[in-house]
């Protein structure tokens, strides 16, 4: 029987921030501190399976 | 303190109440923005991301305009942390990408996003210390098709699963059999459902679902303003 889960963090994580279009150019602020959390949550993925 | 305009998704220009964001239209296509502080963004730390860090605060957010907007109109969500630079660059986006976006949102246009994983099972460690050797051989060759068996199970939920979508994305995640997204039209998510239910019971698996999400993992796109 599969479950069924309220969101969790970690995958509601993993589509906002991980996921969804991109917007480059001159139009878009650059967020430092997002790009930072981008690379902690490809390298917290990576991690979760084992 | 520097101010910008946080954009959550694209989608087309309707009238819609969000209780704070708004839209921006421009020929058929609006982006949902809201005006924010940029100094809530600095200093954000994922590894202490509990339920009340200000990165899930934020997250949240974002997921609840996004639905908000899903709730009546197909999206485009975009990435956390877009924020543009005025009311003229978000009609200079929606411009330059215009066909484009409207292409997306036509892809998933009455459709939403499950998630589906599936864990390799996790044994309860057994003593084999008095085992003769041919009996650990034998305990030791058993859990070795188990796991083969359920990663052919694993696989074949995939395949079915993915006949019955949209859509499908997969990504390798270490000790998950299969750990994927799938794109289902509403009118198939009844049997979609039932299919993953049927189908882990009949291959021995233990299976998670999450959803229904607006198509996060079906808008992997890049929209350049040039």
């Amino acid at each position: 029987m599969p479950e069924q889960n309220a969101a969790s963090l970690v995958d509601l994580l993993d589509r906002v921030v991980h996921r969804g279009a991109v917007v480059r150019g001159d139009v878009v602020i650059a967020l430092a501190g997002v790009e930072l959390i981008r690379l902690d949550l490809r390298l917290l993925l990576i991690g979760i399976g084992g | 303190m520097s101010r910008g305009l946080y954009a959550y998704a694209i989608t087309r220009d309707r009238q819609l109440d969000l209780a704070g964001p708004w839209l921006i239209g421009h020929r058929g296509l609006a982006l949902v923005v809201a005006e924010v502080d940029l100094g809530l963004f600095a200093g954000l730390e994922f590894e202490e991301a509990a339920e009340d860090s200000p990165l899930a605060v934020l997250a949240r957010y974002h997921d609840s305009v996004v639905r908000a907007v899903f709730e009546h109109e197909p999206v485009l969500p975009l990435r956390f942390g877009t924020v543009l630079e005025s009311i003229d660059a978000a009609v200079r986006l929606l411009g330059a990408r215009h066909e484009e976006a409207r292409a997306w949102l036509e892809r998933v246009d009455g459709r939403r996003e499950w998630g589906v994983r599936v864990r390799a099972a996790v044994r309860a460690p057994e003593d084999l210390g008095g085992l003769s050797g041919t009996a650990y051989l034998a305990q030791r060759r058993r859990r070795l098709t188990d796991a083969d068996v359920a990663r052919r199970g694993a696989e074949t939920l995939h395949e079915a699963l993915t006949g019955r979508a949209a859509d499908a994305t997969r990504r390798d995640a270490t000790g998950l059999l299969l750990d994927a997204a799938y794109l289902v039209d509403a009118g198939a998510e009844h049997d979609f459902r039932a299919d993953v239910e049927r189908l882990t019971a009949e291959l021995g698996l233990t299976a998670e679902i999450t959803g229904p999400w607006p198509p996060y993992s079906f808008t992997t796109v890049e929209f350049a303003d040039a």
